[in-house]
């Protein structure tokens, strides 16, 4: 008798254990870590509502053709200024048309950088800036979701992204871009979703009718700030600070004017801002005053000055005293 | 408000520019008066009559003539070659022995279009390089490059609203036609 | 904040003329429309609507970014449609095409057909209807027709009428009325068949 229980308790053990190993805990961590694995991998055509809250004020509509990495197209629907523009993306170049300006703008792919970004937070994220919460479930599109917070570990006010991700092919359902004060500053979310198992690469493709203006957008490869630095013929400035959990993220090189600018990026994982500097003579002191006094918005801003014969500009999703920190910074 | 009255506010009334008491006093007098309600009727019906004519588009092609007719100009020596983007771009690398689309470069002789040519590429000889560094203005283009730059590195993010950022980069381009 | 059009001028005074490329396709079918009913001579009218941005490509340099590109424009046309008539003078006026006729070589695209009905009878009163405005038009001082159109035509407020015909905005509403009153004048037995 007891040799029996013994084995059957054996068993049952085993059977728990093999159930649990098979299971991964459904762990805020492991939702983000599927959701950025399946950017690379889904196929489906959507409907997709996106709503700006302020600054301005908008929303759009449009339809959704996704598969993994190799090809992305929008088709706006809504409002009707935006209706009848597309943007293909092949993860070769990015097409966009603007039926209603009668221009074609070819440029880098999207693509193609997400997929570089995304293979990097994929790895690096629970070493990193990263804190990732999963705070329910819910339903989008008819698909049940589990809802995660993402939010910079070091930066106490800093946004929230909160994402929905479909529980059964862990895409990213709706998001939501949540501002320090708690209000939601933007959102996207799908009304409809198809996946499906391929979808032709002619749809990521977008060939200019006849009589449409074509416009080429420049596509400076990132390069690391070495070779930026080699690659001007000034002094490439950077800061000495910068808010916690930033780390640079590449920079750009591309011809300006008579010259050429230099684009140095940081990311903390959450939000991003730019480094821009360029010699010559601009940002007169009147121009800089306008610049500054424009509406600000309290997550966002931009920020221009004058070291030496240097231009420097910094955009980015920070609050204007973080930005103007980092700019009291740069040397 | 009498008859005088309202003839100084007649116009505004029909382009219905009118507002506040003035407004209120203008349609008091027209319910009193039927003069003046004529009158306006008459007005307002020959602006909708105006208003009604259908639009006529330019035809098809115009702007490939516009642009063949400007490509009889000059190129202007302001710039560097790997600024002018465009057709002129195209027009400089014809020069510069690169194949073209030959109808670019098609020349029309007119001894009016060669004057108008020689008048433009003068005057843009003249005023470019002069005040090209002086004006405070391209500041903004700047800025423009700037935001846009950011915009197509912030929408990379997988952790970003992609869709968000683009539809604030378009609601930009497109002012407050949105 | 910067407009769309004031950020397509300062590409093109960086020669970015891709911006330029822009201006004509955002203002291309106005300006056409507009000088269409100012000078209803149809073999002249791509040409001098050509001119307006022949003209506006070499003055951009020297544009004010204070200034605005959309009057700026009807402007230059306004001024080539007045200098036309000085040099043609008052014959050449009364050549009015039917618009019916348009429809046989040109695509008519839907904003073209207000109405929307497609039945004959209606097109064919609405076409004579159209035709009889644009004689009147015609038969107006140039700087009133200048006046109306870009009034009714064009929607624009006084104050970019009067930047673009450059006159005070009092000269503005006179010349609109006197304007009405002859079209009214003219069109009489329209005008009452409306009521």
């Amino acid at each position: 008798m007891k040799m029996r229980s013994a084995v059957i308790t054996a068993k049952m053990l085993f059977l728990l254990a093999v159930g649990a190993a098979m299971a991964e805990p459904i762990d805020g961590p492991t939702v983000l870590k599927r959701m950025l694995e399946a950017e690379g991998r889904v196929a489906f055509t959507a409907h997709q509502v996106t709503t700006l809250a302020k600054g301005p004020s908008l929303t759009s509509e449009q339809i959704v053709y996704r598969a993994g990495f190799r090809g992305m197209r929008i088709e706006y629907l809504e409002p009707p200024r935006l209706k009848g523009e597309i943007r293909a993306d092949d993860g070769r170049a990015l097409v966009h048309f603007v039926p209603k300006a009668n221009v074609v703008k070819i440029g880098p792919s999207g693509l193609a950088a997400l997929r570089t970004r995304t293979e990097q937070a994929a790895q690096g994220f629970r070493k990193g800036n990263l804190s990732v919460e999963l705070v329910g479930k819910d339903k989008i599109a008819g698909r049940t979701a589990y809802v995660i917070e993402v939010r910079p570990k070091l930066r106490r006010k800093a946004p929230t992204r909160k994402f929905w991700v479909d529980s059964e092919k862990w895409v990213k359902l709706k998001t939501e871009d949540i501002a320090p004060d708690g209000t939601v500053a933007s959102m996207s979310y799908y009304t409809k979703i198809d996946f499906v198992n391929a979808i032709p690469d002619e749809k990521f493709r977008f060939e200019a009718p006849p009589g449409v203006r074509v416009e080429r957008r420049m596509a400076p490869a990132p390069v690391s700030i070495e070779k930026a630095r080699e690659l001007v013929g000034f002094r490439v400035l950077e800061p000495a600070y910068l808010p916690p959990g930033f780390k640079p993220a590449g920079a750009v090189v591309q011809p300006f004017r008579r010259g050429k600018l230099v684009v140095i990026r940081y990311t903390d994982g959450v939000s991003s801002f730019s480094l821009f500097q360029t010699p010559g003579r601009m940002l007169k002191p009147r121009f800089l005053e306008r610049l500054h006094e424009g509406p600000v918005q309290p997550d966002k801003g931009i920020y221009s000055w004058r070291e030496g014969n240097l231009n420097l500009t910094i955009i980015g999703q920070l609050p204007m005293d973080q930005i103007r920190k980092i700019a009291s910074s740069v040397k | 408000m009498d008859c005088k009255a309202f003839s100084k506010h007649i116009g505004d009334y029909v382009n219905r520019t009118l507002s506040g008491s003035v407004a209120d006093e203008a349609k008091a007098h027209l319910s009193a008066c039927p003069q003046c309600t004529a009158l306006v009727k008459e007005l307002e019906g020959a602006s909708a009559m105006v208003r009604s004519l259908h639009r006529v588009s330019a035809p098809a092609g115009f702007e490939q003539r516009l642009r063949d007719r400007l490509a009889a100009c000059k190129a202007p020596e302001t710039a560097d070659a790997g600024r002018i983007r465009g057709w002129l771009g195209a027009i400089r690398s014809a020069f510069a022995g690169a194949p073209v689309h030959p109808r670019r470069l098609a020349l029309r002789p007119a001894l009016v279009g060669l004057l108008l040519c020689a008048a433009i590429a003068g005057s843009m000889l003249f005023v470019g390089r002069g005040r090209y560094s002086e004006r405070a203005d391209m500041d903004w283009a700047y800025i423009e490059t700037c935001r846009e730059q950011h915009a197509s590195f912030a929408s990379t993010n997988p952790l970003a609203d992609e869709s968000a950022i683009i539809l604030r980069e378009r609601a930009r381009d497109l002012g407050s036609d949105l | 904040m910067l407009s769309a059009d004031a950020v397509l001028v300062l590409r093109c005074q960086e020669d970015d003329y891709d911006a330029f490329d822009e201006i004509v396709a955002r203002y291309k079918d106005g300006i056409y429309n507009y000088i269409w009913r100012m000078i209803s001579n149809r073999e002249d009218v791509e040409d001098l609507a050509q001119e307006v941005f022949v003209r506006a490509f070499a003055a951009i340099k020297s544009f004010r970014r204070e200034s605005n590109l959309h009057t700026w424009l009807y402007r230059i046309a306004t001024n080539l449609c007045v200098d036309k008539y000085r040099r043609d003078g008052v014959e050449k006026r009364l050549i009015i095409p039917i618009e019916r006729e348009r429809r046989d070589d040109e695509e008519a695209t839907s904003a073209d057909v207000p109405d929307g009905t497609h039945d004959p009878q209606r097109l064919c009163e609405r076409a004579e209807l159209q035709a009889e405005v644009q004689k009147a038009l015609s038969k107006l001082p140039e700087k009133l027709r200048a006046a109306v159109l870009l009034c009714d035509l064009e929607g624009m407020s006084y104050e970019e009428i009067a930047e673009a015909l450059g006159c005070p905005v009092g000269t503005v509403k006179s010349r609109l009325f006197n304007a009405r009153v002859q079209l009214r004048d003219l069109l009489k037995a329209y005008v009452e068949d409306r009521q």
